[in-house]
């Protein structure tokens, strides 16, 4: 096995060096002995013979030599010996070390650190097998432009027989559940629970780690059995090892009491689907409307399901798409519709991934891992300014190297491993910069980055930084090695060595300083549109007034269903019941507004909403159904307009008797055999107020207030009277424009959750143990699920923004220092070298200022240069950005002015400092020392 | 007698390689064989020699063994292994060739 034995050679070579060499120097002085021995043999006299032998053989040290140069040992040898030169040049030069170092630190870590980010949100897979090929199969309503709808089971069933591009479909439904507690007197848990298909798990691939998954036997005879999450083991269970068995007990009172489930399988740690909040899974059977539901195929009630299927192989998203959508012309013909608010069978088939991490926030870290990439490509151009710098001082040594017969490459090699051993000690130090950088961005991120908890300085993320490293070490070791291993040996000894390297060492580092220019003005200009964009947003009018309001997030208490008696036609036990919710929100708020410092209190379904609007109206008069996608609805009560001070445009708001009304309009007995102005006219309606963008939309040029509308698409029974018009409200944060919105009165219902809103200036998180016990002690059952400000759940929405605006700004400021260290070094080391000329220019009579100017003149050149080539590249950059940008254009005149201007603030700063330092010179010193 | 000494470039693994086909040797008398029944045409360079060897026996044509000379000195002698001798027909078959093609090409 020869290359064994050649790797046991080399490294006996390597490590035991001095036997190696002993033996060959045997071997040698036996050739040197027999060879006198011949010559003996062959008649000359012994002292001639011993001497011709030696001549022969020539200096045993060059021998040795030789015979050890074949091995790839003597490779590793010379490479051990350049690192070590490298290390000891480092030493002597401590202070261009520890810049360089610290530069390509900072440099590497960073990078490293939005790498540790990117992998963990992008590019690690997510837990289940060949996950890039799941995809979620949504119903797509076209005409109400919503397009990630539930389906119908059976229309599931249908695409599950019919289709060839989607193996095993799959589906699911998610809900929010209360877990009983295990013994008397514990806390309710809360979680989500999935139901689900028994071919869900095997489609994900995942085993579980304790017992088993649903199976298809659970799911034909409705088993009462879930499936965990490791998560909720250890929450719920303290990750007791007799779980398999036990019994978790689900608060299901609105539909009969409480359900019992017998854990049968726990999934292992890092598993989740269809969301890390789901830690539930139960099959979809066990649904109480299961067998109701699974007959339907067209009304909402029974379009529940969300499926989910495997791209077959050689089949593209596109592939899929076509098909469903024939799938979908052949069940339209097949089945026909009457219900109105049926969308079709047309479908949006979404990639799972997209699902979990959303394109923006993978657009906004690849921009950053761009930016961060920029900013090393400007530290290594710094480093190579510094190591052309020295390599001028050394010019001397390596052309002394040249001259005794090292090859060019030989001289090149030697400079690349002295940057190599830089950028391998920067990226050492880099890698504890990506820890601690990584954390801090795990920390400010959590929140609003998917996946990001997943994130740790890893394998993958060190052999990262290693890459970055190696690759910035070449990069920034070029130049140097391109410029001083060419030097010309006889022209650089014959003694005019101090004045030809630095004029080509100065093109270099010309070139250089105009790039980090360049690539500085870039990511200023890219900075400058995100922090106005940033400006912009927080500048938006939100239409009401966060500051001073506390939300508490509540939920009501469940309760029983009612009895068969309370069920009969007319019972007025759904009146009743609101009612008495009514009053006990009316004693919370109450309750609350007596604490000391609160002004008001209101309560509203959902402060902030999340995603469009879903519904639609019937306005009387116009031809079709309105709304949807641009549309949506709410509900509040009387205190929740002045507590968040909204301003009122026409007629009133809501009142408290406005919510007897709505009581009233719900339970009185309708006549679905009326047209639809009978209808309109004989209604009972649900008092409501419209903001500014509904009156526009619908009832543009006309008093909104007194319409009617109505919504249910069925019977058209059920109508709104507009009494009042609001002002818009950014209710999905400050970077979406305002819907169209009503708000009718708000009747708490039974395991329902309110936004319960509190003014109260000042500090307002600090009422919130005493909010909360408020709550509490008025609606003991109840479940305080949050507590946040209006503010902070506001900025909420633009947090991503803000991180990625400070980021990238901090990135483009740290090019832009970079950039001034690099302009600083090359007009220092220029003028260094002109002392003796500048001394003479002194002493010839010109003034300081003359000189100053020459300096400037020289020394701006190339970073004018590198800012207009700077300009041309954002202009190609910026419209990468585009989507992030807000209330500015990507080529926005005033940036790109004030960034270029700022830019060249700094580069002329940076000369004069350095330039300044020579005019200090006495021009006799010059002249002499010169 | 032609005053060149040096060895055609390429052909010392060969001319070694057929040297220890008769016997094992040490540098030397590898060296001295090639010169003499090359009668003196051929020096081999014990530089060239001893890393030749070096080469040779990390790709396992040759073995070496430390034994007493004939001069009674602890002398390492090479061998020639089964894989050195395979290389050594191949090589000779294909070094023949040439020299026929080339005397051929200098005879038209």
């Amino acid at each position: 096995m020869p290359p064994f034995r050649s790797l046991r050679a080399g490294l006996r070579a390597l490590f035991h060096k001095e036997a190696v060499s002993r033996e060959l120097d045997d071997e040698i002085a036996l050739f040197v002995d027999e060879a006198t021995r011949a010559n003996i043999r062959a008649g000359m006299p012994p002292a001639d013979a011993a001497r011709a032998a030696r001549a022969r053989v020539g200096s045993g040290t060059a021998v040795r030599e030789r015979a050890l140069s074949g091995g790839w040992e003597t490779a590793i040898e010379s490479l051990v010996q350049d690192v070590r030169f490298g290390v000891r040049g480092m030493r002597r030069n401590l202070a261009l070390t520890t810049a360089a170092i610290l530069t390509i630190a900072l440099g590497v870590g960073a990078n490293t650190a939005v790498f540790s980010v990117v992998d963990a949100v992008v590019l690690r897979p997510l837990p289940w097998r060949d996950a890039d090929r799941l995809t979620l199969l949504q119903t797509d309503d076209v005409r109400r432009a919503l397009h990630r709808e539930p389906t119908a089971w059976r229309t599931i069933a249908d695409w599950s027989n019919a289709s060839r591009t989607v193996g095993s479909i799959a589906y699911f439904a998610t809900q929010r559940v209360t877990i009983l507690p295990t013994d008397p007197g514990g806390d309710r848990g809360r979680s989500r629970s999935a139901l689900i298909s028994a071919n869900l798990f095997p489609l994900l691939g995942v085993a579980p780690l304790r017992g088993r998954v649903i199976s298809a036997a659970d799911e034909s005879q409705r088993a009462a059995v879930a499936v965990i999450s490791f998560g909720f083991w250890q929450r719920e269970l303290h990750g007791t090892a007799a779980v398999l068995g036990r019994t978790i007990t689900l608060d299901d009172a609105a539909k009969g009491g409480a359900s019992a489930l017998t854990i049968v399988g726990v999934m292992p740690e890092g598993f989740y689907f269809p969301d890390r909040l789901t830690e539930i899974w139960t099959p979809a059977t066990t649904w109480w409307r299961f067998e109701r539901e699974s007959v339907e195929r067209f009304p909402s009630w029974a379009r529940r399901w969300t499926a989910v299927g495997r791209l077959a192989d050689g089949t593209s998203v596109d592939d899929a798409h076509a098909e469903f959508t024939r799938i979908g012309e052949r069940l339209a013909a097949t089945y026909q519709s009457s219900v109105p608010d049926f969308p079709g069978f047309g479908v949006t088939l979404t990639p799972i991934r997209d699902v979990i991490v959303g394109q923006n926030v993978r657009a906004t870290l690849w921009v950053l891992l761009g930016a961060v990439g920029v900013v090393l490509l400007i530290a290594c151009a710094n480093v190579a300014n510094l190591l052309l710098a020295r390599g001028s001082a050394r010019q001397q040594e390596l052309v002394l190297r040249r001259a005794l017969g090292a090859a060019r490459i030989r001289v090149a090699r030697q400079l690349i491993v002295e940057s190599l051993v830089l950028s391998l000690a920067g990226g050492a130090l880099g890698a504890l910069v990506a820890v601690w950088g990584s954390r801090l961005l795990g920390v400010s991120a959590a929140a609003y980055v998917p996946r990001i908890d997943e994130m740790a300085v890893d394998w993958r993320v060190l052999v990262f930084a290693a890459g970055t490293s190696v690759v910035a070490g070449i990069v920034f070791g070029i130049a140097p090695a391109l410029r001083f291993s060419g030097v010309d040996a006889r022209e650089s000894l014959s003694g005019a060595a101090r004045t030809v390297g630095p004029r080509g060492t100065r093109t270099h580092r010309d070139w250089l300083v105009g790039a980090e220019c360049a690539l500085a003005l870039v990511l200023l200009t890219g900075a400058g549109l995100l922090v106005r964009s940033l400006v912009a947003v927080q500048n938006v009018n939100p239409g009401f007034d966060p500051d001073g309001v506390l939300t508490v997030r509540v939920e009501f208490p469940p309760e029983s269903p009612p009895t068969a008696a309370e069920r009969a036609e007319g019972s007025p036990v759904g009146q009743l019941r609101g009612r008495a919710r009514l009053t006990l929100a009316t004693a919370v708020g109450e309750r609350v507004r007596a604490i000391p410092g609160v002004t008001d209190v209101g309560f509203v379904d959902d402060l902030y909403r999340i995603g469009a609007g879903n519904t639609a109206i019937t306005i009387p008069g116009r031809i079709e159904e309105t709304g949807a996608g641009e549309l949506t609805d709410g509900t509040a009560d009387a205190g929740f307009f002045s507590t968040l001070r909204v301003p009122v445009r026409a007629g009133r708001l809501l009142t408290t008797a406005d919510a007897e009304q709505k009581l009233r309009a719900l339970y009185t007995p309708v006549n679905t055999a009326l047209s639809l102005a009978e209808k309109e006219r004989q209604a009972v309606a649900e008092p409501v107020v419209v903001n500014a963008a509904f009156a526009k939309e619908f009832f543009s040029g006309q008093d909104p207030v007194g319409k009617r509308f109505c919504v249910e698409p069925t019977g058209k029974t059920y109508w709104y009277e507009i009494v009042g018009v609001i002002g818009d409200m950014h209710r999905e944060g400050l970077e979406h424009r305002p819907i169209p919105e009503w708000y009718g009165p708000w009747i708490p219902s039974a395991n329902g959750r309110v936004d319960l809103l509190v003014r109260a200036p000042g500090n307002p998180l600090a009422l919130g143990p005493q909010v909360r016990d408020a709550v509490m002690r008025v609606l003991p059952g109840a479940t305080v699920v949050s507590i946040s400000t209006a503010d902070a759940q506001l900025g909420d929405f633009s947090a991503l923004r803000r991180l990625q605006t400070w980021l990238f700004t901090a990135f483009a400021l740290l090019a832009l220092v970079l950039a001034a260290i690099g302009i600083f070094g090359v007009v220092w080391f220029a003028v260094t070298e002109r002392t003796r000329e500048i001394g003479v220019r002194l002493a010839l009579g010109a003034s300081p200022a003359q000189v100053m100017v020459l300096i400037l003149g020289q020394g701006l050149r190339t970073p004018a240069l590198g800012i207009a080539f700077g300009v041309i590249g954002s202009l190609a950059f910026t419209r990468v950005l585009s989507s992030f940008l807000f209330g500015v254009t990507a080529t926005d005149p005033a940036t790109f002015v004030g960034v270029a201007a700022l830019l060249a603030g700094i580069a002329t700063a940076a000369c004069w400092l350095a330039g300044r330092g020579a005019l200090r010179v006495d021009p006799v010193t010059a002249l002499r020392d010169g | 007698m032609p005053r060149s000494t040096d060895l055609v470039p390429g052909t010392l693994d060969l001319l070694i390689l057929r040297s220890l086909a008769l016997e094992p040797m040490h540098g030397f008398g590898v060296a001295q064989r090639i010169e003499q029944i090359s009668r003196g045409v051929f020096r081999v360079n014990p530089g060239s020699l001893l890393l030749a060897f070096q080469r040779m026996e990390r790709a396992g044509l040759i073995e070496p063994e430390w034994r007493t000379s004939e001069s009674n000195r602890r002398a390492k002698y090479y061998s020639i292994t089964r894989a050195g001798r395979k290389e050594l027909k191949l090589e000779t078959d294909d070094w023949m060739a040439r020299a026929a093609a080339i005397a051929r090409l200098l005879e038209a």
